[in-house]
C-alpha cells in the first residue's frame, strides 16, 4: 500500500503553487469490520480497507473537488481540480482567514477496535443474541456491529500540513416481540470512539431491553392530546440534533432568507436556563476531533445561552459570507466527498433539578424515553419515543406503547420549563447529510419537561 | 490482480479476484448558481476464495499488494459456508459487493 505520508510531503510543495484562489488536499487510509444478524443467522461477516485521497480547489468562488484512490498520477489531479474550479467560478471567492497549522494527533485509542478477531467480536454478539432468543415472545432480532480506524493527512495551499487519527465503534441491538398479532420493538444504539470495551458486559441491559419489547405486547396506547411530557437524556438529545442542530447548519442558512430572519441571532428561543452547545473539542465522544476537514481548531459553539440565539455552525465559506466566525464544522464523512457543514457533540447543558423534582408536580403527564424514528421539515418535527409510561401525581406509572410527539421547535424550546442536572451523552448515532451517511456524531442532554406537548394517541 | 491472486493461491485452494473501475462526474448548483464540479475516481478489488471447503471474501478500495486483503479473505473464511453445487459466475452475481455469508 502506498504511504500516504511520503505523497503528502510531495504535495505540500505542489500545492503552494499559485494555480487557484484556494487548494487543498486530504489523503485517507482506512480499515473497517462489520458483523450483521437477522434472526439467529449470521447476515454478513467481514473486514475492507480502503486508501484514496481528493483536491479542492477554490476560483472565483467556484469549486472543483476531484477525489481518487489511484495515488500515482496527483499532479494531474491537482490540474483537473484547478480547471473545474476554474470553469465553475464567476465571482468572487470567499473563505474566513485561518493561520496555517502543522500538527499531528494520535487516535488517543489504547487498542485499535478494528484489529480485535472477527471470531472475538462474534462471540461478544453471539452472547447478546441469545439472550435476546432466550426471552420468550421475542420474534426476532436485528444486531448491527462496525468499527474503523483512520487516518486522515490534510494539507493546503496556505501551509497546514495536519495528520489524524481517529477509531470509531458502534453497535445497534433490537428486540421485536409478537403475539396475537402485535408486534413491538426495542433497540439500543451505543458507540464510541474506538473503545471496544464501551460495547462489553452489555448483558444486563440486553437482558432488560428485551424484556421492555415483551411487556410493550400488554402496555396501552396513550390517549392523545396535549401533556406536560418528560423526556430521557437520549430523547431530548435526538430532540436538539434534529429539530433545532440542523437549523444551526450555515450552509442551510445562508442563502435562505425565510431561514435567515428565523435564525437571527439575539432571538429569545427559550427560558433563561436553556444553554444548547455543539462541540467537537469535548474529548473522547464520537463526534470529537481536534481540528475539522479544512483544518480548523475546533471550538465549543454556544447556539443558545441563557435561551437566546447566539451562534452558529459554520465552515470557512458560510462563515465568510455571513461575516462570523469559523467553528471548524466542515466534515467530509471520507476522502470521496467534500467537507460540508455538520453538528459534533450537540447537548442541552445540565441544570440543577433532580429528575425526582422534574416529575414531583405533574398530575397526569408522560415520561418518554428512548428513541425510535422520526422526522423533521423546517420548524416542524415528529418523533416516536422508544418507550413511554405514564406519570401519575408526581410518580412514574403504567408504561404505555411507545408515543409520537410532533410540534414547532421553536414553540417547544420556550415550553421547556425544567432541565435537569443528568447530562447523559447517546454514542450511538450517526447523521445523515447530502448523501454523507452515518457520519459519527453524539448528543445528550439531562431530562427535561416540556409543557403543552402534543401527543398522538386514541 | 495477478500478484494478488497468486498470493491468495498460496493459501487457499481455490481463488478469484474481481476488479471495478469507475469515474464519475457531477455537476453541483446551489441556488441557481453552478457551484461545484465534482470528479470521483474509484477502483476496488473484491476477493473470494475457498480454503478448508468455506468461502471467505475481502474487499479493498485502492492500490493494494493483497497480503491484507489475503489475511482478511483467510479469517472471513472461518464463518464461511461450503461452496456447495451453487453455479459460480450465479454465485459472483449474489454475492457483489456484499461480504460472506453463511
Amino acid at each position: 500500500m502506498p504511504e500516504i505520508d511520503a505523497i503528502a510531503q510531495n504535495l505540500a510543495g505542489e500545492l503552494k503553487k499559485p494555480r487557484a484562489d484556494y487548494l487543498e488536499a486530504r489523503l485517507e487510509e482506512s480499515q473497517t469490520s462489520h458483523i450483521t444478524y437477522r434472526g439467529k443467522g449470521l447476515e454478513s461477516i467481514g473486514r475492507s480497507t480502503a486508501s484514496g485521497g481528493n483536491l479542492r480547489a477554490l476560483f472565483k468562488g467556484g469549486w472543483g473537488f476531484t477525489s481518487f484512490n489511484d495515488l500515482d498520477k496527483i499532479t494531474d489531479r491537482i490540474s483537473l481540480a484547478v480547471e473545474q474550479a476554474q470553469s465553475t467560478g464567476r465571482g468572487k471567492s470567499q473563505l474566513a482567514p485561518l493561520e496555517p497549522v502543522i500538527d499531528s494527533v494520535p487516535s488517543g485509542v489504547v487498542k485499535n477496535p478494528v484489529t480485535i478477531p472477527l471470531a472475538e467480536k462474534k462471540q461478544l454478539l453471539d452472547e447478546y443474541n441469545e439472550i435476546i432468543w432466550s426471552t420468550p415472545q421475542i420474534q426476532t432480532t436485528t444486531i448491527g456491529y462496525s468499527d474503523s480506524r483512520k487516518k486522515v493527512i490534510f494539507l493546503n495551499s496556505e501551509g497546514s500540513f495536519i495528520t489524524q487519527e481517529r477509531a470509531d465503534v458502534t453497535l445497534r441491538l433490537t428486540a421485536i416481540a409478537a403475539k396475537d398479532g402485535e408486534v413491538q420493538q426495542v433497540g439500543l444504539s451505543l458507540g464510541s470512539r474506538g473503545e471496544f470495551s464501551a460495547i462489553q458486559g452489555l448483558h444486563g441491559q440486553v437482558k432488560e431491553m428485551a424484556s421492555n419489547a415483551v411487556a410493550l405486547l400488554s402496555a396501552p396506547q396513550a390517549k392523545g392530546g396535549e401533556y406536560t411530557v418528560v423526556l430521557d437524556p437520549i430523547l431530548a438529545g435526538v430532540f436538539v440534533h434534529e429539530a433545532f442542530g440542523h437549523l444551526s447548519e450555515s450552509d442551510f442558512v445562508y442563502e435562505n432568507d425565510r431561514l435567515r430572519e428565523i435564525m437571527t441571532l439575539g432571538k429569545q428561543f427559550g427560558a433563561a436556563q436553556l444553554n444548547v452547545v455543539d462541540s467537537a473539542a469535548e474529548p473522547g465522544l464520537r463526534g470529537s476531533y481536534k481540528y475539522d476537514d479544512e483544518g480548523v481548531r475546533s471550538v465549543k459553539t454556544y447556539l443558545i445561552r441563557e435561551g437566546k440565539l447566539v451562534g452558529r455552525l459554520h465552515s470557512r465559506e458560510t462563515a465568510a459570507k455571513m461575516n462570523e466566525t469559523p467553528t471548524g464544522n466542515a466534515r467530509a464523512i471520507n476522502y470521496r466527498f467534500p467537507p460540508i457543514v455538520r453538528m459534533t457533540n450537540t447537548y442541552i447543558e445540565p441544570g440543577s433539578i433532580s429528575f425526582n423534582d422534574i416529575i414531583a408536580d405533574i398530575k397526569e403527564g408522560i415520561y418518554a424515553k428512548n428513541w425510535y424514528g422520526g422526522m423533521t421539515s423546517m420548524e416542524m418535527f415528529t418523533f416516536s419515543a422508544g418507550e413511554a409510561y405514564m406519570i401519575r401525581h408526581g410518580k412514574i406509572a403504567e408504561a404505555l406503547r411507545p408515543v409520537m410527539l410532533t410540534g414547532n421547535v421553536f414553540n417547544t424550546l420556550k415550553n421547556i420549563d425544567a432541565i435537569g442536572n443528568d447530562l447523559d451523552m447517546n454514542q450511538g448515532g450517526g447523521c445523515g447529510k447530502a448523501g454523507q451517511s452515518p457520519l459519527p456524531v453524539s448528543n445528550g442532554s439531562p431530562h427535561i419537561r416540556i409543557q403543552r406537548c402534543l401527543v398522538g394517541g386514541k | 490482480m495477478e500478484q494478488i491472486l497468486a498470493r491468495a493461491q498460496k493459501v487457499a485452494a481455490e481463488a478469484e479476484v474481481f476488479q471495478i473501475s469507475s469515474e464519475e462526474t457531477q455537476v453541483r448548483f446551489e441556488s441557481n448558481r453552478l457551484k461545484q464540479l465534482q470528479t470521483n475516481q474509484s477502483t476496488s478489488v473484491a476477493l473470494r476464495i475457498v480454503k478448508d471447503g468455506r468461502i471467505g471474501y475481502a474487499t479493498t478500495t485502492g492500490t493494494s499488494d493483497g497480503q491484507e486483503l489475503v489475511r482478511n479473505a483467510v479469517e472471513t473464511s472461518t464463518f464461511g459456508t461450503g461452496p456447495g453445487s451453487i453455479c459460480p459466475i450465479l454465485l459472483i452475481i449474489l454475492r457483489w459487493p456484499s461480504s460472506t455469508r453463511p
